[in-house]
């Protein structure tokens, strides 16, 4: 076995001949036995026509032929192609469905983003549109130890929660991010 | 069952047909057509090669190394694909006709028996 032919058989795709070249010199090798057959039934008295159709029908099926030659050669080139077209279309599957998901969380993504905006945007307008006496109502809810059941929850105003609360009217005006930032009288609490 | 003698059968053709033109390219490069033709007279019309099927098995033989092809003008000045023997090929034929001579030996054996054994 010559080391082209090993080449050959072990990397097809380094022959570097098209498929239609290929095609062309099967088609060209089977179209030469018939010519030759021709001849030869011309030689022997009969008429053109009739010594083609003979060459032709003592040949057989020229198109199975034809395809049975170009599948032989052409075998491993054959199976290189469909282990390409199987790997890009994993590829393609893969990348499609990377990017379905990544619209997907992009689009959660930007709903989280724009109700935690309109929440902040609420809250500060509030903060600073709301007048002092209203947010003294504020509920403040309070659980004591001494209550035992349902009413052991009791909604009451504490006042020196109230009194912190008044003294830091522009805590909600802050930027959220800013808001470890504000001075909280922990012991005061 | 009948499917897969159908199929030893045809294996066996088919290395018969390999074996022929193997031997017909020793005596030096050919296309198809000559080859087709010297099995057919060689045989004296006996083995008459089934043209269409003459061809897969070149090419067939060719993808395993036993013969290579160069293009050039026939007797009619056609362009034609001329197939020769390889070394592979060559060993192949060695191995071939041995097998062969032995198959031949044993079928012979057992149609004309030796006197001395019955």
């Amino acid at each position: 076995m010559s080391i082209r032919h090993a080449a050959g058989e072990l990397l097809p795709w380094s022959n570097l001949r098209s498929v239609a070249d290929i095609d062309a010199d099967i088609r060209d090798e089977l179209e030469f036995h018939l010519a030759m057959c021709t001849e030869e039934n011309v030689r022997a008295g009969m008429s053109a026509d009739e010594a083609r159709r003979d060459a032709e029908s003592r040949f057989g099926d020229f198109e199975a032929r034809r395809r049975e030659c170009q599948k032989i050669v052409l075998g491993p080139r054959l199976l290189m192609q469909r282990l390409q077209l199987a790997l890009l279309a994993l590829l393609a599957t893969i990348v499609i469905y990377q990017a379905v998901v990544l619209t997907q969380m992009r689009a959660q993504s930007s709903d989280r983003i724009e109700t935690l905006t309109r929440t902040i945007q609420q809250l500060q307008q509030s903060a600073s549109h709301e007048s002092v006496e209203s947010r003294h109502t504020m509920p403040y809810m309070h659980w004591s130890p001494d209550f035992v059941g349902p009413e052991s929850i009791q909604v009451m105003p504490d006042a020196e929660v109230l009194a912190h609360w008044n003294n830091n009217q522009d805590a909600l005006a802050t930027p959220w991010c800013d808001w470890q930032d504000v001075a909280i009288d922990a012991e005061g609490l | 069952m009948a499917k897969k003698k159908a199929q030893k059968r045809t294996e066996l053709l088919q290395g018969t047909l390999d074996m022929l033109i193997l031997k017909t390219l020793t005596n030096g490069k050919a296309h198809g057509y000559t080859i087709a033709r010297h099995i057919q007279r060689a045989s004296s019309d006996v083995l008459v090669v089934e043209e269409g099927s003459l061809y897969p098995a070149l090419h067939r033989m060719e993808r395993r190394g036993m013969i290579e092809h160069e293009w050039g003008l026939s007797d009619s000045n056609r362009r034609a694909k001329f197939y020769r023997l390889t070394p592979t090929g060559r060993k192949q034929l060695t191995a071939e006709t041995k097998r062969w001579d032995h198959f031949v030996n044993a079928i012979s054996n057992i149609l004309n028996p030796p006197a001395t054994e019955v």
